[in-house]
């Protein structure tokens, strides 16, 4: 189109700029406006028209919100942003949706547990036991593989907080300034600091320093469950403090009292790993190892033992008395026993003397330190000292008298703590009730907390800082062995959060810490010269090479005299413990935790109060009652459980419920045991239980724990050490079209321990959902791996078996018959297929299955269960409501194995694929594996003698089977 | 159960005009409008509950009912059957009897034929119900799909859907088809326009030739040949859905008889309620006789006693295999936390029904409509029991559990009997609720032969 031309007026245009204002124009006539001019415009750039037209006024506030809302997309988060950026040059080794593993730990009361973290683009979602690790071996438990979900956890305390109101670390700086000035002035009088247990080489130089630079600052330390009576023992033993570490893969006679050596806590990776080498090494009748355990409240390690003896908690004592006397240790007289306790030690005894040098000693950690001297003697005397227990440095920081809490309390009480900073600790509400710490921290004109959560003792604080996850920060640790490990950061700090080290720094007047800074310099003088290359192989493998705990040279003669204190008649003994599954109350805002089942009374959701069957009856008490414990002035209520073989009269109370404060799901219910204790003994106390109105639905997953004649779980004995072998079922049903690979699972029931650890494993990996407790007590719960425990013979003393039941994944399954739809079908490598996105969800299937392991959606629960959904797997459909699911043999490792050998050209390795069930495993009780090679572990398991079909009875023909247990119980297996 | 010596079915002073008069004039000029009114008063209701029910369950989903695991399946499947169930007598009736050349059940064919019709909708909503994603529904069918993929036709769920539907159509056709010669005669009766278009759409221009009665009565009694086989196919069929499974208490041969002659009991219970009802509120005595009552009860005690047998030879099974699986399901049943079901089924069922021995007791229809409802809720009863105490507690003791049904279980099957009474009371508005050409065909047999039914 021509533009049309007609003489130019400068007079005009003049006034038109004029007039104009700030209009921008581009050429003459259009800043003339001329017709001409728009015209051509709408015939050359017919879009560009209407911008040139008046801006009407919805023109003008649509553009305005346009622009407001791209103005706050500028403020959105900081400056992350700018690295959203696409890759313009790709990292090495660097491809989105490949993960990558890092070696690093987590924490559990001071010790690191050391992890191999997963990562996809950033995003840690799985961690496991870091293979390379001499501890660990690969293996995991319940809380390694649940810290993901504490990362994750969207009720982490996010930003610095003051009087409650959001603050930020440069606000805490400056008032750190005036404190530090006062601190100085006053060489740290008045200043104390709270901690949990460390092992921290890192955190120990700092606080040491910062003691040097303030040299009246102390230093108190509060584990809630503690084992602060081991080493005041090894002192009255030894003259110095140390730590017993146990060989158990060297006994061949292990007696504990009251220890509950393969339950949960820092060390049960360590011992279940032990424990599993010598239990699976010798057969039957040769020498097998012989576990001898007395004990209050049934634990784990009772359950597998050879004998095991219920016995009041008040009367453990008596027991270690006993055992001393019976080894004439000098000072320790022979107490009055009753018969069944007379005959149980008499024969621990002397299978004690009998194994000398290759037997081993333990008592429960909350027993007096006479009893650890005691034992420690005991086991100088049978020559098991440099033999299946030694003693080492202790690996955390054992406080000194005056720096307990006790210690704290009254200095708090009397008025003399002018600061005091808790860092990492809820003492609060894990304090002793008989502390009285709150009543005492109100007396302390400056109070800092620093931790995880805004919890109750945040809430009692003027200030409060949120620190890193472990999976977070810069930090190092030493594993239950002592080997140190190096923590690194596998993902950015998700909130305003530091790590504890910075805040430390922070005390010593480093305003702006980096964030590796205090771990590099410790690290800098340990390495030394050769710094950069150890820093890196520590990094990568995951720990510090040659760094676990040297062997002391300790001979223990004598124990101080003792004599177990009478137990008053009338009261009965109050046992209180860490919850298996949420401890102290730490991991008790991580709902999986929280939903796993109890291993024994397999309750969720709240901690339950056991009595004995016998104390239950004389109360007039039934399953979910509610009752009152009172101890002298204290007394908490809870839900009754009849636990089988519980001692008599003792009641056993789990800490970590009754939160007040701490997130949502940590305050989801049962009591507060805390309140129980007392001042002077840990765990133990004496009190009555009464029966009060009420009656509470307890969540459980497991109603029914009789095995009614059948023989669910079977066993052999030395004189029978076989079991009929499997029956091959006649089928209508020609065979499935076979692979090259026929994947099945043996499970060794003489191996479970009953840990979760598997389960815990197969939620994470995945992506199973948490139903929450209404739900669990419905019969919903979703896992699709479950620990079965059963008992057999009387109630008070009955034998107890664990059963893990995943999918059976039958050659003949009722299910794929049963699918109207094909969504559950079996593929040609065995597995017993679940098409999620096949699935109308018509339950046939669930209903048909004899082992009732498919899990259905009966609602969106991924709504319920927001919080871990970045820790999701994003190999795993996270299934949607209405749809069946259940164990698929982690059919998404299988696949990226074969993808693996496809792409380098090979067949699948032997036993290369490995399940998360049987990777987490503490004592190798899962075997996965190709049937059709007859070298793989789990055709070898297949061949024992042991081996059965779980219902075989019903010609389902299982690939997952299981090896029967031993019976090795005097009288009734090998004598 | 009838012989020669009985006397003739229906009071012979009837002329064939005074019977067509008499149940064409129902619909034209319905006599009670009042208690017809607050009867769909309350049937609305339920179905709006219905409604309500569904419109949760498709938001929310199947966690709104109590089941869970191992009760996978309760109150949906249970009221399935049972509905089913119930529907199966109307085929009897009008099919089987009317190939057997029983004439008396011409009095009762229409209306146990209706009721078949829509207690086979209420049964048919429920598989769609209990479905944890119901609009995949279709994929129960063959159709082409982009990914090939087929239904599973060994599965019990994919045979039972072809049976619900090939059922639901054979009783439409055959109710609709027996239907015709009677809309034809309401047309003919007709006075206002509307009722003459609307009959005369429905009767399909029938003018009652020979050539019509011919074709009529062919294509009767082959839809009634195709009908019969059904009744039982249909039944094995669903009981299937459980047989199939290896679960204790289902898993048992004897399950395709025992669940059709239970259909069979219960649908007969249904019809002999609705006989005695319909007959009080229509004043039908000439009609319905109380010798049809006498029959109805014959045939339920008939029923009953077979059904019983399945309940004995079920104990027989279990004992007899000693399978301790099987035995532990018995003991459950007998006295386990389910036990009420279970007496309560014997107790509904079998020992409310022995009254029915005495001909007087069959021949008072308060008596009769007690004891019928009796066996509907005992037969209800059994279906739970069926299914909830072998689910309940299976093979592996750790995986027990227990099943509470919840409101929306509740609201759901209550509904359901909305959605049955709702277009009933319709059809007994619009339509002749008993067969007048097939009366009048008694009444002719009656004229020309007394002591017909030979």
């Amino acid at each position: 189109m021509r533009r049309e031309h007609s003489s130019f007026d400068l007079s005009r245009a003049r006034a038109a700029a004029a007039a104009g204002g700030k209009r921008f124009w581009t050429c003459l006539e259009e800043l003339l406006d001329e017709d001409g001019f728009r015209a051509w415009m709408a015939g050359e750039f017919p879009a560009a028209v209407p911008l040139f037209e008046e801006p009407g006024r919805r023109q003008f506030l649509k553009l305005m919100g346009a622009s407001l809302l791209l103005a706050g997309l500028t403020g959105c988060g900081d400056n992350r942003a700018e690295e959203a950026l696409p890759y313009v040059n790709q990292p090495e080794n660097l491809t989105p949706g490949v993960p990558r593993h890092y070696a690093t730990a987590v924490l559990f009361e001071g010790y690191a547990q050391p992890v191999l973290a997963t990562t996809y683009d950033g995003r840690p979602t799985k961690l496991d036991g870091n293979p390379d690790h001499p501890a660990a071996h690969g293996r995991s438990d319940a809380f390694m593989q649940a810290a993901i979900f504490g990362l994750y956890d969207p009720e982490r305390s996010k930003i610095p907080s003051r009087a409650r109101a959001p603050t930020t670390w440069e606000a805490f700086a400056g008032e750190l300034e005036k404190l530090r000035t006062r601190w100085n002035e006053r060489r740290g009088e008045g200043l104390r600091l709270l901690t949990g247990d460390t092992t921290s080489p890192t955190l120990i130089r700092q606080i040491r320093q910062l003691q040097q630079q303030l040299p009246m600052l102390r230093w108190h330390r509060h584990e809630p469950i503690g084992h602060a009576n081991i080493p005041e023992g090894m002192r009255l033993a030894f003259g110095r403090p140390a730590m017993p570490q146990y060989r158990l893969d060297l006994c061949d006679v292990v007696v504990g009292i009251g220890h509950d050596l393969l339950g949960p806590g820092p060390r049960q990776v360590l011992h279940a790993g032990q424990w599993t080498r010598r239990r699976g090494e010798i057969a039957p009748g040769q020498g097998r190892q012989r576990l001898h355990i007395a004990e209050s409240t049934p634990g784990l390690t009772g359950v597998v033992a050879t004998t095991r003896l219920a016995c009041d908690a008040s009367r453990l004592p008596l027991l270690v008395q006993a055992l001393a006397a019976s080894f004439e240790i000098p000072g320790w007289p022979a107490p009055a026993l009753e018969d069944d306790e007379r005959a149980w030690l008499e024969r621990a005894a002397g299978e004690l003397r009998k194994s000398a040098g290759k037997s081993l000693l333990t008592v429960a950690p909350q027993l007096a330190a006479e009893c650890h001297a005691a034992a420690a003697a005991i086991n100088e005397r049978l020559k098991n000292n440099g033999m299946t227990v030694w003693y080492s440095e202790p690996l955390h920081a054992v406080p000194e008298k005056e720096e307990t809490l006790t210690a704290l309390c009254r200095d708090m009480a009397a008025g003399v703590v002018d600061t005091l900073i808790i860092v990492d600790s809820n003492p609060v509400y894990t304090a002793p009730a008989g502390l009285a710490f709150a009543q005492g921290l109100e007396q302390v004109p400056h109070r800092i907390h620093a931790g995880l959560h805004f919890d109750e003792t945040a809430q009692a604080c003027g200030w409060h800082l949120p620190l890193h996850h472990a999976l977070e920060s810069w930090s190092d640790a030493r594993a239950a062995d002592g080997s140190m490990t190096i923590l690194q950061p596998v993902i950015r700090p998700l909130y305003a959060s530091r790590s504890l080290h910075q805040v430390f720094d922070m005390l010593a007047g480093i305003h702006d810490p980096p964030a590796d800074g205090a771990v590099r310099a410790t690290w800098r003088d340990a390495f030394g010269k050769d710094f950069d290359e150890r820093w890196r192989r520590a990094l990568h493998d995951g720990f510090v090479a040659d760094s676990a705990a040297e062997p002391l040279t300790l001979t223990a003669t004598a124990a101080p005299p003792f004599k177990a204190p009478e137990a008053a008649g009338g009261e009965i003994d109050i046992v209180l413990g860490p919850d298996p599954t949420i401890w102290d109350g730490r991991f008790a805002n991580v709902a999986w935790l929280q939903e796993l089942p109890k291993p024994l009374s397999k309750a969720t959701w709240e901690n339950v109060i056991a009595v004995s069957a016998s104390l239950a009856a004389a109360q007039g008490l039934a399953q979910g009652d509610l009752a009152e414990i009172t101890a002298g002035e204290r007394r908490v209520r809870g839900a009754v459980w009849i636990m089988p073989g519980q001692a008599r009269r003792t009641a056993s109370l789990a800490f970590g419920y009754g939160r007040r404060s701490g997130g949502e799901i940590a305050q989801c219910g049962g009591y507060d045991a805390f309140a129980l204790q007392s001042a002077e003994r840990q765990g133990f106390a004496r009190g009555t239980i009464r029966r009060i109105e009420g009656k509470a639905v307890i969540a459980t997953t497991q109603a029914h724990h009789r095995m009614d004649g059948f023989d669910f779980v079977r066993e052999v004995t030395a004189e029978d050490p076989a079991l009929p072998s499997a029956r091959t079922a006649k089928t209508l049903y020609p065979d499935w079209p076979a692979a090259d690979h026929a994947w099945g699972m043996v499970i060794d029931l003489d191996r479970c321990i009953g840990c979760n650890a598997c389960v815990a494993a197969c939620n994470v990996e995945n992506n199973v959902l948490v139903v929450g407790k209404d739900e669990v007590a419905r019969g919903r719960e979703m896992s699709w791996l479950r620990v079965d425990r059963y008992y057999t013979g009387d109630i008070e003393s009955p034998r107890s078996y664990f059963q893990p039941v995943p999918c059976m994944h039958c050659e003949d399954a009722p299910c794929e018959m049963g699918c109207p739809v094909h969504a559950t079908t079996h593929s040609p490598e065995g597995i017993n297929q679940q098409v999620y996105n096949r699935c109308i969800g018509t339950r046939t299937c669930s209903s048909y299955c004899p082992y009732k392991v498919r899990r259905f959606n009966w609602y969106d629960y991924r709504k319920r269960d927001e919080a871990s959904r970045a820790a999701k797997n994003p190999e795993v459909t996270v299934r949607s409501r209405g749809v069946m699911e259940k164990c698929t043999y982690c059919t998404q490792r299988i696949e990226t194995a074969h993808a693996q050998a496809d792409k380098e050209g090979r067949a699948l390795r032997r036993d290369e694929v490995v399940t998360a069930c049987q990777q987490a495993c503490p004592t190798q009780a899962i075997v996965f594996g190709d049937l059709k090679d007859p070298g793989s572990a789990v055709s070898a398991q297949r061949a024992s003698g042991r081996h059965y079909v779980l219902l075989e009875e019903l010609g389902t023909r299982p690939r997952t089977t299981y090896l029967a247990r031993w019976n090795d119980t005097p009288g009734e297996g090998e004598g | 159960m009838t012989d020669s010596a009985a006397p003739p079915i229906l009071p012979p002073r009837q002329t064939y005009a005074s019977v067509t008069d008499q149940l064409a004039s129902i619909p034209l000029h319905f006599p009670t409008r009042r208690r017809w009114l607050i009867a769909l008063c309350i049937a609305s209701a339920l179905f709006g509950l219905l409604c309500v029910s569904a419109a949760v369950l498709f938001t929310e989903g199947v966690g709104i009912w109590g089941i869970n695991i191992p009760v996978n399946w309760a109150f949906a499947i249970h009221n399935y059957v049972w509905w089913l169930g119930i529907g199966h007598a109307g085929t009897l009736i009008s099919a089987l009897l009317l190939l057997l050349g029983r004439e008396w059940r011409n009095s009762l064919n229409r209306f146990a034929e209706t009721m078949t019709l829509f207690a086979v909708i209420c049964a048919g909503i429920y598989p769609v119900l209990h479905l944890g994603r119901p609009w995949f529904l279709y994929w129960m069918f063959p159709y082409p799909s982009t990914m090939k993929v087929w239904p599973q036709f060994r599965s019990p769920l994919e045979w039972d859907i072809w049976a619900l539907l090939t059922y639901l159509i054979v009783s439409t056709v055959f109710w609709y088809i027996g239907l015709i010669p009677d809309l034809a005669a309401a047309r003919d009766r007709a006075h206002r326009r509307r009722w003459q278009v609307f009959f005369g759409i429905l009767s399909l221009g029938w003018r009652g030739s020979a050539l019509h009665w011919l074709r009529w009565q062919q294509a009767y009694r082959l839809l009634a040949a195709l009908a019969v086989p059904l009744v039982v196919s249909v039944h094995s069929e669903v009981s299937l859905l459980f047989a199939a499974g290896t679960i204790p208490g289902w898993h048992s041969t004897v399950f395709p008889p025992y669940f059709v002659l239970g259909a069979a009991f219960s649908g007969f219970a249904v019809v002999s309620m609705i006989a005695v009802v319909l007959r009080a509120m229509f004043d039908l005595r000439n009609l319905v006789t109380d010798q049809h009552l006498d029959i109805l009860g014959q045939v339920l005690l008939a029923t009953g006693l077979m059904t019983a047998y399945g309940y004995v030879f079920e104990i027989f099974d279990a004992l007899y295999s000693g399978d301790a699986h099987d035995i532990q399901t018995l003991t459950n049943r007998f006295t386990g936390q389910y036990a009420w079901s279970y007496w309560g089924a014997i107790a509904f069922n079998f020992v409310a029904l022995q009254p029915l021995w005495w001909r007087s007791v069959r021949r008072t229809p308060w008596m009769l409509f007690a004891i019928s409802t009796c066996v509907a809720v005992g037969m209800w009863l059994e279906r739970y029991m069926i299914l909830v105490t072998s689910l309940y507690r299976d093979f592996l003791v750790s995986s027990w559990g227990e099943y509470h049904p919840t409101f929306w279980d509740w609201a759901t099957y209550i509904g359901t009997i909305g959605l049955f009474l709702l277009p009933f009371l319709l059809v007994i508005r619009l339509l002749p609720v008993i067969s007048i050409f097939e009366t009048k065909e008694v009444l002719h047999e009656e004229h020309r032969e007394p002591g017909h039914g030979k």
